[in-house]
């Protein structure tokens, strides 16, 4: 019997000053589900997603997560060196090695980017950059943040595409976008 | 760990004007120094030692201005915590590479700096010993005072862990005297070498509490 | 039961009703007494022997340096109180009695220094108790920047109880090493105030002077508390209802 629990979340509220930004957040996840968060600007989406990864922590309420699940998270910061290069980054992520990427970084537009520092990169090129560490991960959980804003459709298609595979994979993918990317995606309103 | 040592030795080597800076700096300061004194070795000799220690403490509180910021910024703290990978150890990976990178050379030079002034060989190399061992208590300390104050990146907090360090400075007045007149410098090394080992384990779990209540 | 009673007294709302009716007996006693302990003190307590009438500033500077040091273990224990059982009273206490203890230690900072201009001819001096009083505001500046520079006040309050604890902790390695340096430097030739062999006429005054102006310090912390949790709980309908 196999287990396809992955995430739950009950009851998660999130207040700053005392002043409430969302509350009464319940849903579930399971392997092959995807979760859409959807609200408008300033409803907590980029918080719910930050308490789902475990960086900040709820006021009330609780994530309720199988402790061998492995995430990867791609939020509005890039978590790329500006001073370093884009070969540099890649290998310092340390999971993977340049020749893995090849192929994503032939349909993403970057292979002849590779010497480039990050700094002298353009704003999508960069998103691309940091969304690699999507297109190579071996995690079971996927946290996306808004990741289609600055790629070009066809990025974004290629990008839509692989989730889609990936879900195929029995991995569960949790995200916010203001773009429709037809994932199948369970609903969570804020 | 190993790995993520070698991440972090990269990044700040790559980094060339955050350590090469305060090194330089500090040079500065003491090459500059007799400048400011009449010309005559006695007079030189009375206030070097305060020179030398303040010139490493100011350095070091300087070049700890962003030892954390960067990457609270621009979302590699986050990746960490994603990641699962300890905040404890990372902080004291941070701080042992800026301790290698800027506390090793400025000890280094304080050992040179004391032989030119002295031409004591063993007294300077005393000196470079306990300047090692102190830059790394500057760092842990002011590393401290830097995250608490993360969000506005300013060196406020800094400032307010100078205080804190007013006791090490006491000590190696002490310990100078103890050189000069031959007494019995050890108990001071000791002395330092106690609050080094406290200071070791305690500041990467005090830091890395601040941080993540900083990304909550 | 000690839980009940611990977390009833940890209730805002509880302490600011309490507070609102201890504090009308607190002030004014402490606002008499104080006025007898100075007038006593100022005016009819005998002439110092070596120091002549300028000692008597020592019945401002005295409670106020006792005042400070005392708010300072306050805060500590907050802070303690704050970080382990996360009282939210807790927090705001920290909050509150740090400008004011700011401000009182600049008051002991100042009188100190104008006793010492009769007395040693000199504004400063280097000795241990003055060196610590000095670190002493410079932690409470510290703990105010500190709270004032964010704008997420759980946040803040949590940083300050961390640095009011590692403040606290380094004070008494401070003293031992500001008092073990001053050893080395020539020590002050006339001790601040040595009690035991201070004389029974101006014992008594002083001791009033420095119980009633913790009073009234006691009563001024009540009253900033309070403004705290009229600020932070405005959107709790017991306030409201006021």
């Amino acid at each position: 019997m196999t287990n396809d629990f992955v995430l739950a979340a009950n009851n998660i509220g999130f207040s700053i000053n005392n002043t409430k930004l969302f509350k009464n957040i319940n849903f579930e996840a399971k392997k092959g589900e995807s979760i859409h968060i959807k609200g408008s600007n300033g409803s907590g989406k980029t918080t719910l997603l930050r308490i789902i990864a475990g960086i900040c922590s709820s006021s009330n309420g609780e994530i309720i997560i199988d402790e061998e699940i492995s995430k990867v998270m791609v939020g509005h910061s890039n978590a790329l060196k500006d001073y370093l290069t884009l070969k540099e980054n890649i290998l310092m992520d340390g999971s993977f090695d340049i020749k893995d990427t090849n192929i994503f970084l032939e349909s993403l537009n970057l292979k002849n980017k590779l010497e480039l520092k990050i700094g002298n990169l353009s704003f999508g090129q960069r998103k691309k950059a940091s969304l690699l560490k999507v297109f190579n991960n071996n995690s079971d959980l996927i946290i996306l943040d808004e990741p289609c804003v600055g790629l070009d459709a066809k990025t974004q298609t290629y990008l839509i595409e692989f989730l889609k595979k990936e879900l195929n994979k029995g991995k569960t993918i949790i995200y916010s976008s203001h773009i429709d990317m037809d994932l199948d995606s369970i609903e969570v309103y804020l | 760990m190993k790995v993520l040592l070698q991440i972090e030795l990269f990044k700040l080597f790559k980094k060339i004007r955050s350590w090469l800076g305060p090194v330089l700096i500090f040079t500065l300061i003491i090459i500059a120094y007799p400048l400011t004194v009449e010309y005559s070795t006695s007079e030189l000799a009375k206030s070097f030692y305060s020179i030398l220690w303040l010139g490493a403490l100011m350095t070091i509180m300087f070049s700890t201005e962003d030892i954390f910021l960067e990457d609270y910024l621009d979302g590699t703290m986050d990746q960490y915590i994603v990641n699962n990978i300890s905040l404890p150890l990372i902080v004291f990976i941070k701080i042992f590479v800026y301790w290698l990178l800027i506390g090793v050379p400025i000890g280094i030079l304080s050992f040179i700096f004391a032989l030119v002034f002295t031409s004591n060989f063993e007294s300077s190399l005393l000196i470079g010993v306990i300047s090692l061992v102190v830059n790394y208590i500057y760092f842990a300390v002011f590393s401290f005072g830097n995250s608490l104050s993360l969000n506005k990146g300013s060196l406020l907090s800094s400032l307010v862990c100078l205080p804190l360090v007013l006791p090490i400075l006491i000590t190696l007045g002490k310990f100078i005297t103890a050189l000069e007149y031959a007494l019995n410098f050890y108990s001071y090394i000791i002395l330092l070498l106690g609050v080094l080992s406290i200071i070791i384990t305690i500041i990467p779990f005090l830091i890395s509490f601040i941080l993540k209540a900083h990304l909550d | 039961m000690f839980k009940k009673f611990f977390h009833q007294f940890a209730s805002p709302k509880t302490f600011y009703f309490v507070s609102q009716k201890i504090f009308p007996y607190l002030f004014w006693l402490s606002i008499v007494s104080l006025m007898i302990g100075l007038i006593w003190g100022i005016l009819y307590a005998p002439v110092d022997k070596v120091q002549g009438n300028s000692y008597r500033i020592i019945y401002m500077h005295v409670p106020a340096s006792f005042a400070a040091q005392s708010l300072y273990m306050m805060i500590a224990v907050a802070s303690f109180i704050f970080l382990i059982w996360k009282v939210k009273l807790a927090a705001y206490v920290v909050k509150s009695v740090s400008l004011i203890g700011a401000s009182i230690t600049f008051l002991a900072l100042i009188s100190g220094s104008i006793w010492g201009v009769p007395t040693w001819g000199t504004w400063w001096q280097w000795d241990a108790r003055i060196t610590s009083t000095l670190i002493l505001f410079i932690m409470y500046l510290g703990l105010i920047s500190l709270h004032n520079s964010f704008n997420n006040l759980d946040k803040a309050d949590k940083f300050i109880s961390v640095l009011a604890l590692v403040g606290f902790i380094n004070i008494p390695i401070i003293k031992m090493s500001v008092n073990w340096w001053s050893t080395l430097h020539q020590p002050a030739s006339i001790t601040l105030s040595s009690k035991p062999s201070i004389d029974m006429a101006m014992l008594y005054p002083l001791m009033i002077c420095i119980f009633s102006f913790l009073g009234l310090i006691i009563a001024i912390v009540l009253r900033a508390i309070q403004y705290e949790i009229l600020l932070r709980e405005k959107n709790k309908k017991w306030i409201q209802s006021i």
